[in-house]
């Protein structure tokens, strides 16, 4: 099982914890100048790398606080969050 | 049919072995009904603001506190469970309302939706540890500890009261039933 650092509550199992996909996904700022296809890209697209991946995690049988976590995919270890603004 | 001006715990029905609730066991378990709960939530200021209502400080994340009537549990960021007698908590809440007006706050009565479980003795770890991940052994986790966590499939606030150890459970009313047996049936062994 995963240890997920929750900023927070520290370090706890995965299973308090639910998958929120990926983190570096951002809402378009004026959804009406979209073009369909970009908004279905915003909506379904995902890149699914093999390596570290930036990720929304929520603490559900926590703090139910949502963070942010980069993780290995390949490797499940979670590394440092790069400096982001998240 | 139950009278509805009565009050019923959700565990009214709900026999404990005697062997859990002798005294003399390495382990018990009672329930402690019908306390008065509120959910404070609020950011900037709510210290300073309520801190004349309670008479103690917002505990940090992670830790509970407790005056002679009120015990305080942090719950998560922003956010606070208020528990103690339903009479003090009620005029607890319209204290916190006021000096809470102006902020980002909110205060409200949850008292009905949990009940609280007391699991105390020697053995009370080693049972919450078949069903929860996380180090409970001192000084990750000790007396004044205090957080929300998942014990088997159930979300339930744990905090230690003293170093018997002696743990409160606070679980949702509707699971309350399901969690107790739970728990008996993990005090078995």
């Amino acid at each position: 099982m995963l240890l997920i650092p929750c900023p927070h509550c520290g370090e706890r199992p995965e299973n308090e914890f639910s998958y929120g996909g990926d983190g570096t996904v951002e809402r378009p700022t004026d959804p009406a100048a979209v073009s369909d296809a970009d908004w279905h890209a915003y909506v379904y697209r995902r890149a699914n790398p093999k390596g570290p991946h930036v990720e929304y995690w929520y603490h559900q049988f926590g703090c139910r606080s949502w963070f942010k976590v980069r993780r290995d995919t390949h490797t499940h270890e979670i590394l440092p969050l790069e400096d982001e603004t998240s | 049919m139950a009278d509805p001006a009565t009050k019923h715990s959700p565990l009214a029905t709900l026999t404990v072995p005697d062997r859990l609730t002798g005294g003399t066991a390495d382990v018990s378990l009672t329930e402690r009904p019908f306390l008065g709960k509120l959910v404070l939530r609020g950011g900037d200021g709510i210290h300073d603001a309520v801190r004349p209502v309670l008479g103690l400080d917002l505990p940090a994340p992670l830790r509970s506190a407790a005056s002679g009537r009120l015990q305080v549990l942090w719950q998560g960021p922003d956010s606070w469970l208020i528990v103690g007698e339903r009479e003090t908590v009620g005029y607890t809440e319209e204290a916190l309302r006021v000096a809470a007006s102006g902020l980002h706050a909110a205060v409200t009565d949850v008292s009905s939706g949990t009940t609280v479980l007391r699991l105390a003795g020697p053995a009370a770890r080693d049972v919450l540890l078949k069903g929860c991940g996380i180090d409970l052994e001192p000084p990750a986790f000790g007396t004044g500890s205090c957080t929300p966590t998942r014990v088997a499939a159930f979300a339930v606030t744990l905090v230690q009261i003293d170093d018997a150890p002696t743990y409160d459970l606070y679980i949702a009313r509707s699971l309350a039933r399901t969690f107790a047996e739970w728990l008996i049936d993990a005090c078995g062994e």
